[in-house]
């Protein structure tokens, strides 16, 4: 350690002292203090500060990611251009060392603008609510709407399989011939999607229904929250109008939610602001569109129509999604560091692009598996097509394995949807999963570091 | 007698520079032996490109050899207790430029794990020393670069190495530089320090080396010690001292009738590097110090 700390150190001070961290700050500034001022909400303080919320943390999450990626990669190659690490390395400081010191510059650097980010995040929404006079009523509704944490309540996920195997059988027997080459699987595959899709769907002037069972009774009092993730733009709708109805199985119709606006969105309905649902064991949610027929708005699958319970604080919850997305951002700069103490700065920065990019769209894998994987099940492919869709199959399954511990579902996003983060979910990903990373990262990145001629180029 | 272990030892070293396909580009250095013995001051002669800085890259443990064998203190010369008893100037001082003088300093004695007092009076002796002191909180990247090489030569000796391996050390220094440099050499070689020198300012290792290697398309093409190498036994010289014209008539004479021919007589000249010195100091004592580098101290304490 003490061999590492005076790599670090330097490399903090590089960092302030060539006026990198000013740079960073200001830019922190600007997505936390300026951009704000360019966003319009709904008019409302509630839209004015969802708005802020999702945004900064959105925006300050994109930028941190663009920073670590520059500062981790820049952080040996450059030593190395410059030849500062001839001096460096015939000292007594091996190569694990300056690579444990690199990181660790980095991850401090990270961890405190991180921090600051949510302090400051936190800091401007409690100043704008604070700005406007509410009544205790309203106050209290954007304090357990917005600026709190909530649990959705787990809805087990319906398989469509059986239903899709007796739809094309069905059809088949009826003299439906599928399109093109398909194969059976295929077109269950495809069946399978058109009914995911249709029950997170709601026809105008049919009803489309949900039930959430509760592990536990509503408590008195306890602020419950309809929360959607909806879209009609794809049907051609410029504005969406319907009504949402929640009760119990035994009173359904005991709150009535109007909706009218954009096609488009992800919205949070509070109710039970009068106890009504008090001791319930069951929320029903019934929704009927406006409009003509033929209207069709459609709800994000699996995740469209949630009930929200409250998960606690809305600050805590914060700063548990800033030490997980810090993480992340550790074992980026990991590889940061890694490729940066074997190849120049650019290559460096496109490696660890590729990876970030990867990263950000995992879920994409497992679809383009899924689609190929169906695919493959055709008798009449081409020997040559075949063994290139295999190959592709077998790379993107690599791909998804490497991936697997890094999919978090953005920390940052779903603290700006409210969703409670866990302590025991911050403590499990940092401990079980970034850290054998992290090692293996430092294992492999140091290794191959160590293997590094340095100056070789006379 | 017992036979000193080298400081020093390759046997048969080679490096080879690769393309990316590994192929061979160019045998930077092929066959070399070396062998140092505690004390002495090793020259390392060659032209560009002889393999010079190429075999003292290898000697820290910066490039691997291709083949042959090194020892450096005994032991392979990556290993990290080996580094902790040498000090490297390389042959450009590449410094943080967002660092101070002391800070620098302090960052390298931080690194051979120095604390503290000792550390600060080091950094001071060594300050001294180098002429720097005055520098206060004025940045590595705007000396110039003599003075960039001075602090390169204090952080070289700040771990008060057993062997001190200098790269070009006298690139960039003005006379007064260059001369303290050869001083600091041959002082710390008194003191029983290892050194190798590697430089094509010839002048400046035939002042300070006790032995020299001179390489060449990176082979040795002459080794030895440097009296020897420079030794022409069919050419005599006589120094005598302050002779009146009558007795030096006499003499001429006397060498014509032995000789057969009577010899060329000149006065002796001093060196440009004494007489500038001379100048220099007569400067200082009337007009005080300059802006730059300031009238260098003692050889440091902790280095005496």
């Amino acid at each position: 350690m003490s061999r590492i700390l005076p790599i670090t150190l330097l490399t903090l001070r590089s960092i302030l002292r060539e006026k990198v961290a000013l740079c960073m700050l200001a830019l922190l500034a600007g997505v936390l203090f300026l951009l704000p001022s360019g966003l319009e909400g709904d008019g409302t303080l509630s839209g004015d500060v969802r708005m802020y919320i999702r945004y900064t943390l959105g925006f300050s999450a994109l930028l941190m990611a663009g920073m670590t990626l520059w500062v981790s990669c820049a952080s040996i190659a450059t030593d190395l251009t410059n030849r500062r690490l001839h001096m460096v390395l015939t000292k007594p400081v091996s190569r694990w060392q300056l690579w444990w010191g690199k990181w660790l510059a980095v991850t401090i650097l990270i961890s405190i603008l991180m921090t600051l980010s949510g302090m400051v995040t936190l800091w401007r929404v409690h100043q704008r609510v604070g700005e406007e006079s509410l009544s205790e009523h309203d106050a209290a509704v954007i304090q357990q709407t917005l600026i709190t944490a909530r649990t959705p309540v787990d809805v087990p996920e319906k398989d469509f399989r059986e239903e899709a195997v007796q739809e094309v059988k069905s059809r088949l027997e009826s003299g439906w011939l599928p399109p093109g080459q398909m194969t059976e699987e295929e077109v269950i595959l495809q069946a399978v999607l058109y009914l995911r899709t249709l029950e997170f769907s709601a026809r105008a002037g049919e009803e489309a229904s949900w039930t959430f069972a509760l592990a536990q009774p509503v408590g008195e009092g306890e602020l419950l929250q309809l929360g959607l993730a909806f879209d009609g733009t794809s049907m051609g709708m410029t504005s969406l109008q319907g009504t949402w109805v929640l009760g119990t199985p035994d009173a359904p119709d005991l709150a009535v939610i109007p909706i009218t606006g954009s096609p488009s969105g992800t919205e949070v309905f509070p109710f039970n602001e009068q106890g009504e649902f008090d001791g319930a064991t069951s929320i029903t949610a019934r929704f009927t569109l406006d409009g003509e027929e033929g209207r069709m708005v459609f709800f994000k699958p699996a995740t469209g129509v949630r009930l929200y319970r409250p998960g606690g604080r809305f600050a805590p919850n914060l700063f548990r999604a800033v030490i997980l997305y810090t993480g992340l951002l550790a074992l980026l700069a990991a590889l940061g560091v890694a490729t940066s103490g074997m190849f120049s700065l650019p290559v460096a920065c496109y490696v660890t692009a590729v990876f970030l990019f990867m990263q950000a769209f995992s879920g994409v894998v497992s679809e383009v598996i899924e689609l190929e994987s169906a695919a493959l099940t055709r008798e009449d492919i081409p020997a040559m097509e075949r063994v290139l869709r295999e190959t592709r199959v077998a790379a993107f399954k690599g791909i998804q394995l490497a991936l697997r511990p890094l999919r978090l579902g953005q920390p940052l996003e779903r603290v700006a949807s409210g969703e409670r983060i866990a302590p025991g979910e911050v403590a499990g990903t940092l401990g079980l999963r970034f850290l054998p990373l992290l090692s293996v990262t430092a294992l492999v990145g140091g290794g191959l570091f160590l293997r590094r001629e340095i100056g070789g180029a006379v | 007698m017992m036979s000193e272990e080298p400081i020093v030892y390759t046997q048969g070293l080679q490096k080879i520079f690769k393309d990316f396909w590994r192929r061979p580009r160019a045998r930077a250095v092929d066959g070399i032996d070396l062998s140092l013995k505690p004390g002495e001051v090793y020259g390392l002669l060659g032209p560009n490109g002889s393999g010079k800085s190429t075999t003292i890259k290898v000697l820290l443990g910066l490039l691997h050899p291709d083949g042959g064998e090194v020892r450096v203190l005994g032991r392979p010369p990556r290993d990290v207790q080996v580094k902790s008893r040498v000090g490297y100037l390389p042959e450009e001082s590449y410094l943080y430029p967002y660092l101070d003088a002391r800070e620098t300093l302090r960052f390298y004695a931080a690194l051979f794990g120095l604390k503290g007092e000792l550390r600060e009076q080091r950094i001071d002796q060594l300050l001294d020393m180098v002429g720097l002191a005055h520098t206060g909180r004025r940045r590595v990247g705007e000396f110039s670069k003599g003075m960039a090489r001075r602090i390169g030569l204090a952080q070289a000796l700040i771990n008060d190495p057993d062997l001190v391996i200098l790269d070009e050390p006298t690139s960039g220094l003005d006379p007064l530089g260059t001369r303290q440099v050869k001083d600091i050499v041959s002082a710390l070689a008194k003191r029983g320090k290892t050194i190798l020198l590697s430089s094509h300012l010839l002048a400046d290792v035939e002042d300070v080396c006790d032995r020299v290697t001179i390489l060449y398309g990176g082979k040795v093409r002459a080794s030895g010690p440097i009296r020897e190498l420079l030794q022409m036994a069919n050419n005599l010289q006589i120094k005598l001292g302050d002779l009146p014209d009558e007795k030096r008539e006499e003499l001429l004479t006397a060498l014509e009738g032995v000789l057969g021919t009577r010899p060329d007589i000149e006065p002796t000249r001093r060196d440009l590097e004494t007489l500038f010195l001379e100048v220099v100091a007569q400067a200082r004592r009337e007009t005080g110090e300059g802006s730059g580098t300031r009238e260098e101290g003692e050889l440091a304490g902790f280095l005496q």
